[in-house]
This record gives structure tokens, sequence and C-alpha cells, in this order.
């Protein structure tokens, strides 16, 4: 009977130390879990952090779905590794007994118990242990600091908060190329090799010879193969054109009614030397364009493509005051949404102000007549310097019809139409023009693999 | 051995505290150094003392013997002592039939606690002589080897000031103390106490409270308490780490030791602070044991090379160090 009393005695100790480590176990888990989401979160805001350092260099997109999985990945992972890797238990105990202060009983029992279960002091361990752990206050074992885990994660929210000011989740820059969600840098340096992706383009594409023709019938100097034809000097005009037409658009339009030329060919040379630094419309400023042409001009809109022609109609409209606005044709808007509208309405309405007042201007310089043929100079002024606008429209489209020839994949192997002076002064201005920062890498070795495939017959 | 009760553990730790206050009337204070003593003890292992002359080292080890109720020896060593004088000699003996023979005369080794007074006074001859005698526990004259008595203590004390004409002890031999304990000058108000007690008629009488069956038991006892592999490995991180080619993460170590601690410190560590658990009455052993024990232990077995020599470097400072950088 005492024996059986001692037995059981023995056994509800054990089971009290049993239930003890068990606790210590649980404990252990909680903050584990705890620590694996605080590490995830760290991680998934460090990869993003990456991503959008690495997106500088290598160009992808970045969706809401890949951002979504690269937070709850590591998350995920943080949280699975917690619940599911094994918890050492005797590195448990051995930190549970330093904790407590148990002079390593507990390890030393659970070790001995498993290993050793007839050494003479193991009986006395066990009573002194349980003593131990009745009468010891245990509560800080493994305590989850819920403040410390807190404030950790809103730091890493507020950073991550702060970090969306550069990158954009929206999608306002998603286009129909499936070319989404790129920061409006990208977004603007990649525009101009975007165009083919259009559906009227591609249509157009599709008819062989049609663009040769619309390009020949728009471009009949160039077409026939004129030797002024220097694609080099363009590359500056486009590259700029592309990032600070806004600004030079204006100083292009100033100097245009400045020189009040009707003869825009005989200025050519000086044009196109000036522009070297940093003028625009060097090249086509000698197609001494009707008011016809312009029209026809605009009607090649239609694909989407030509938005700057619009804007730069717009400004003009704008600049005169509105008086002509119901006599102009309405313009297409249909390729609206696939070019690049950054452009602020504070700018835009600066740009305006500076128009008007360089207008008010020089309806006050030409000042030799009476004020009707002030108002007609300023008449004719404003329709040149609408034609000039106008060019710049055509020339954007010059480029981009070039590059929609070149690049369009479907036609690969066939016919170019074009000469081979004009392709190989093309090709140069293009593989010249990849050197430039802006340009993603591996658009520039696509263009450039393009080029070089091209064989001359 | 038959099953250790929680009683009899208790009534043994007892005991042994009695025995400590038993000492404690005659030696006044020394309390780490009388508990170190009782570690050796239970260890079953030889101490080596070191101190000025009269802090009270003969009369601890003679106070000892008597609580202990242990055979106590005092051996003086000196530069022409040989080493049968130590561990005895066969003389010629002639019976009452005029019949002549050899007979063994047992030397002052022949006792189970013994003193040897300035141990480093005497020739390395000598010294060896006591070899046998502390790790072995028997010795051999003219080819026949006796065994000594059980338990069996070597307490060798040596000064650390006279320098001139003594025999600095062999590593072999040095390593062969379990501990090497500094006897301090006393404090203030034990010095005081000492005066008191020693300057008058009244003669303090000290009981045996413990008989050589009762220390063999308890000894034996020392030796099953439980260490855990966490503990054992910290103790072996500190035995590493005393080693300069052991890649010893102290720059004291490195700079300064010539030799780390042998595996014989390795076991010391461990025995001792066994002793010193079942000591206070505990039943495992603790980090706080081996650190307790590890200055005793091992602050023989390091020896400096020139640099340290030189420099006056205390072999306690880099033990010190070498335990805060060895984490747990």
């Amino acid at each position: 009977m005492v024996n059986k009393s001692e037995k059981l005695s023995e056994g509800l100790l054990e089971y009290e130390i049993q239930q003890f480590i068990k606790e210590m176990i649980a404990k252990y888990r909680r903050k584990r879990i705890l620590k694996g989401l605080v590490l995830g979160i760290l991680s998934a805001f460090i990869l993003i952090f990456m991503t959008y350092f690495l997106r500088i260099y290598f160009t992808f997109q970045i969706s809401a779905v890949l951002i979504l999985f690269l937070m709850t990945l590591p998350i995920g992972i943080g949280l699975i590794l917690a619940v599911v890797l094994p918890i050492p238990v005797r590195e448990l105990i051995a930190a549970v007994d330093r904790k407590i202060e148990f002079e390593e009983m507990l390890i030393t029992y659970y070790e001995y118990s498993e290993q050793k279960g007839d050494n003479p002091y193991l009986q006395l361990l066990k009573n002194r242990l349980v003593s131990f752990i009745e009468n010891k206050e245990i509560t800080d074992v493994f305590k989850v600091n819920i403040h410390r885990e807190i404030r950790i994660i809103v730091i890493i929210l507020v950073s991550f908060i702060f970090l969306t000011i550069w990158i954009d989740f929206s999608g306002v820059y998603q286009t129909g190329s499936g070319r989404n969600n790129l920061s409006p840098v990208m977004n603007e340096e990649d525009s101009f090799v975007e165009y083919q992706s259009t559906e009227s383009s591609r249509e157009r594409l599709e008819q062989p010879g049609q663009v040769e023709e619309e390009f020949r019938r728009e471009f009949p100097e160039i077409s026939a193969s004129s030797p002024d034809f220097q694609p080099d000097n363009l590359s500056e005009v486009e590259v700029d054109d592309e990032f600070d037409w806004d600004e030079q658009e204006l100083e292009k339009g100033e100097s245009t009614i400045t020189e009040q030329s009707d003869d825009y060919s005989s200025e050519e040379r000086e044009s196109s030397e000036s522009s070297e630094e940093g003028g625009e419309y060097r090249d086509l400023s000698d197609e001494n364009q009707t008011e016809e042409e312009s029209e026809s001009s605009k009607n090649q809109t239609e694909d989407g493509i030509e938005e700057d022609s619009e804007r730069s109609e717009e400004r003009s409209e704008d600049s005169s005051q509105s008086d002509e606005e119901g006599e102009r044709p309405e313009q297409s808007r249909e390729g609206e949404g696939s070019r690049p509208t950054d452009r602020s309405d504070q700018n835009e309405q600066e740009e305006i102000d500076d128009t008007e007042r360089d207008s008010s201007d020089l309806s006050e310089e030409p000042g030799t007549g009476s004020s009707e043929s002030n108002r007609d100079d300023f008449q004719s002024l404003d329709q040149d310097y609408e034609g000039s606008r106008l060019k710049s429209g055509n020339e954007s489209n010059y480029y981009n019809r070039y590059v929609e020839e070149f690049m369009r994949p479907d036609i690969e192997g066939s016919e170019s139409g074009l000469s081979s002076e004009e392709m190989n002064s093309f090709r140069d201005f293009i593989i010249n023009s990849l050197e430039d920062e802006r340009i993603p890498a591996n658009y520039r070795d696509m263009v450039r693999d393009y080029f070089n495939k091209i064989i001359q017959e | 051995m038959e099953e250790l009760k929680v009683n009899q553990v208790e009534e043994y730790s007892k005991l042994l505290t009695d025995a400590r206050k038993e000492i404690a009337k005659v030696i006044v204070g020394q309390q780490d150094l009388i508990e170190n003593v009782f570690i050796a003890i239970l260890c079953n292992g030889n101490v080596l003392l070191e101190g000025v002359p009269g802090l009270g080292k003969t009369l601890l080890v003679k106070t000892l013997g008597m609580v202990l109720d242990l055979d106590y020896s005092r051996i003086q060593f000196t530069p022409d002592l040989m080493p049968a004088d130590i561990i005895g000699t066969n003389i010629l003996m002639e019976s009452d039939e005029g019949r002549r023979y050899f007979e063994f005369k047992e030397g002052p080794i022949f006792a189970q606690l013994v003193l040897v007074d300035e141990v480093n006074r005497a020739t390395p001859k000598t010294q060896s002589a006591l070899l046998e005698a502390m790790q072995e526990r028997r010795i051999t004259v003219a080819g026949v080897t006796r065994q000594l008595k059980e338990p069996f203590f070597v307490l060798a004390t040596q000064n650390p000031l006279e320098m001139e004409g003594t025999y600095p002890l062999p590593e072999a031999q040095v390593d062969r103390f379990l501990f090497k304990l500094k006897v301090d000058y006393p404090e203030f108000d034990e010095l005081k106490e000492i005066v008191a007690r020693t300057t008058v008629n009244e003669l303090v009488d000290v009981n045996s409270i413990i008989d050589s069956d009762q220390l063999q038991k308890i000894q034996y006892m020392v030796r099953d308490v439980p260490v855990a592999t966490e503990v054992l490995e910290y103790a072996i991180k500190l035995i590493i780490a005393s080693q300069p080619e052991g890649g010893s993460e102290s720059d004291s170590v490195k700079k300064y030791v010539r030799y780390g601690s042998s595996p014989r410190g390795a076991q010391a560590l461990i025995l001792a602070a066994k002793a010193r658990a079942f000591l206070h009455n505990r039943y495992n052993v603790s980090y706080k044991d081996i650190k307790a024990v590890v200055l005793p232990s091992l602050r023989h077995r390091l020896l400096l090379n020139f640099e340290g020599e030189a420099s006056g470097i205390d072999v306690d400072n880099i033990i010190t160090d070498l335990v805060s950088q060895v984490e747990v």
C-alpha cells in the first residue's frame, strides 16, 4: 500500500514537471510565431524595396498581384516555419533554467530521466524541482513583448507608406498593351516603342506598303531620298522632344512668331544649326505647310498616335483665345489613353498664360499700321505658330511611323520598301540613340539585334 | 551502493556543515579556504596551499585532521630531505634469537592527512617521491608496493616570496594537485579575533565530527551528483579556451599563456563542482558551481610564457577574463 502511494506520488510529481515543460513549449511556440510574423513583414518590405531598385536596371512588370505575392510570400514562409519547424526542447529547457534560475535542475532532470533513470539523485531532484515549480513565480518566461513587436510593425508600415510615394501601385499607367504600373519616367521613356500595340496600327501594318505610302505622302521630301535627310541630326530633337517639348515648343513658338518668316525653307540651315543648341523642328522646318496639309496631318491621328498634334492644336486654340474654336474640325481622341498624359494642369495653364502674354506682346510689336493690320499680322503669325505646332506633331508622327515600320514583328523578313540610304541612315540614327541611358536595357538589345539582322539586297 | 534517500543526503550534508563549524572554532575567517579544502577532500584530491608564513596553514590542516578523525602527519621539506625520509625505508633489525632481517619503517607519508610544509624547498628527487603517493595512493620501496591508508590527502604549502634556494615544482607534479588555494591575510575583525583567541591560556576543544568511513561514503556520493550535458560542455569550453593553441577567444590567453589546462583540469573542474553542489545541499551541478571552482582548479594548470612572467601577469586575472568571455 505504501509502495503504491509512493508510486502514485512519484507519478504525480513527474506529471507536474511534464506539464510545466509543455507549458513552456507552448509559450515558446507563441513567441516564435509572432517573431516569424514580424520577420516575414520585414522581409516583405525589404523584398518590395529591392524590387523597386531592381526595376531601374531590369525591365519587368510590377503588378498588384506581384506586390501581393511579395508581401504574402515571406510572411507565409515565416509563419509556416514558426509553426512547422520542430522546437528544440533541450535548448528550450536550458533557457527556462537560466531564466527562472532553477540552477539547471530542470535540464538535469530532463536529461537524467530520459537517459540515466537509475541515478540515486533523480528522485531527490524531482522532489525539489516540483517544490521550486510550485513556489516560484513563473510569469516572465518567453513573454511576448507585444509593445515592441507592434512598434516594429508600425515602423515597417510607415516606411512602406513613404515608399509608395516612389512606387505607384495604383495602375494609373497601365496600358492596353499589358505594360502596366510603370512609373511616370519609365512610361514616358518607353512610350515611343509602344505605339505599335494599338489595334488600328496593327491593322494598318498588316497591309503591305500602306505605311510606306502614307509616309511618302506625308513627307515627300524625305521619301524622295533626299540627301538632306540626316537622321543623326534628329537624335537630340527626338529625345528632347520626348521630355522637354513643353518648354521648347513655347520657345519654338516665340522664335517662329518673332521671325515672322513665311518661307521656312529659306531658313532651313540656320534653323538646323540653332537646333543643335537646344532648338526644335530643325529638319522639318523647311516644310512650308499649308493649313490643308496640317489638316491632313491631323487626320492621320486617328490611330491614337498623334496626341502631340492634338495638344499643340489645343494649345494654339487657347492662345488665340478660342476665336476659331467653332471653325476647327473635331480632333480624333481615340489615342488619348495610349499616350502619356502626365502633364499637370498647372503647367499647362502656365504655358497658356505665357503664350497669351507673348501673343499680346507681339500684337503690339508690329505697330506699324492700324490696329486692323496689327490684328491681321497677329492672325497670320498665329496661323504660322499653329502650323509649327502641327509640324511638331508631324515630326513625331514621322518618327513613330518609322519605328512602326521597322519594329513591327509581323513583317519580319519581308521587303522594307525603303532605299538603302534611308535605311542605313535611320539604322545609324537608331543605334546612336540607343546610347541614351533612358532607354531600357532590354529594348536596346532588342532594337540593336533587329537592325543588325536586316539584310541589304 | 544502496539507493540514496533524501534523509541520507541531508544527514551527510549536515555532518559536513557541522565539521566546518568545528573548524571555525579554531580557524578564524578563511571561509572560502575552508570550503575549498573541504571540496578537495570530498573529491579525494590534493591541495596546494600558497601563502606567506603565519597565516594558519598548518593549524588548518591539523584541525581538519582532528575534525575528520584522520591520521595526521607533517613533513617539513628541506633541501637535504631524501625520499626515504618521506616514504620510509628498510632497516636492518635483529631478532631476540640474533637473527637479522630487514624491516620496513614507514615514513610520514603513511598517514591519511599529510601536511607537506614548504614543498618547493626539497630537491626534485624528493618531490617526485610524493608523485606516486599523491596519484596512486601507494608507494614502492625496494620493489615492494605498499598501499596507503584511505582516505589519503596531501596538503602542501609553499611560500610565494622566498624563491631563493627553492626548487619550483615540476609541471607534472603541480598538475596532480586538485586545487591550488591562495591563503590571504585575515581581515581586521578576523585578525582581532585570532589574537584574542590565541593569546590566552584557554584552549579550544575540537571534536571529531566525521569518521573515515563516512567520509569515504560522501566521496562516493559526490561522484554520483548529476551534471547536465550543457553544464559539462560549459566546463569543457573553459578548458579549451584556456589553451592558446585551442582557438581561445581570450586575448590575454593568446598573449600571455604558454600552456593551457590539461584534461585533468577538466576532470578537476567537474568533480569539484559536484562536491560543491553536494556541500551546498543540492542534487545537481549548476553553472554557478563551475564558476566557483574554476579559479582553484585552473590557476596552477596555466603556464605563463616569458612575456606573461616578465609582465607580472596574475593567472587569476586571465582565468577571470576567460570566464567572462566564454558564454553559458
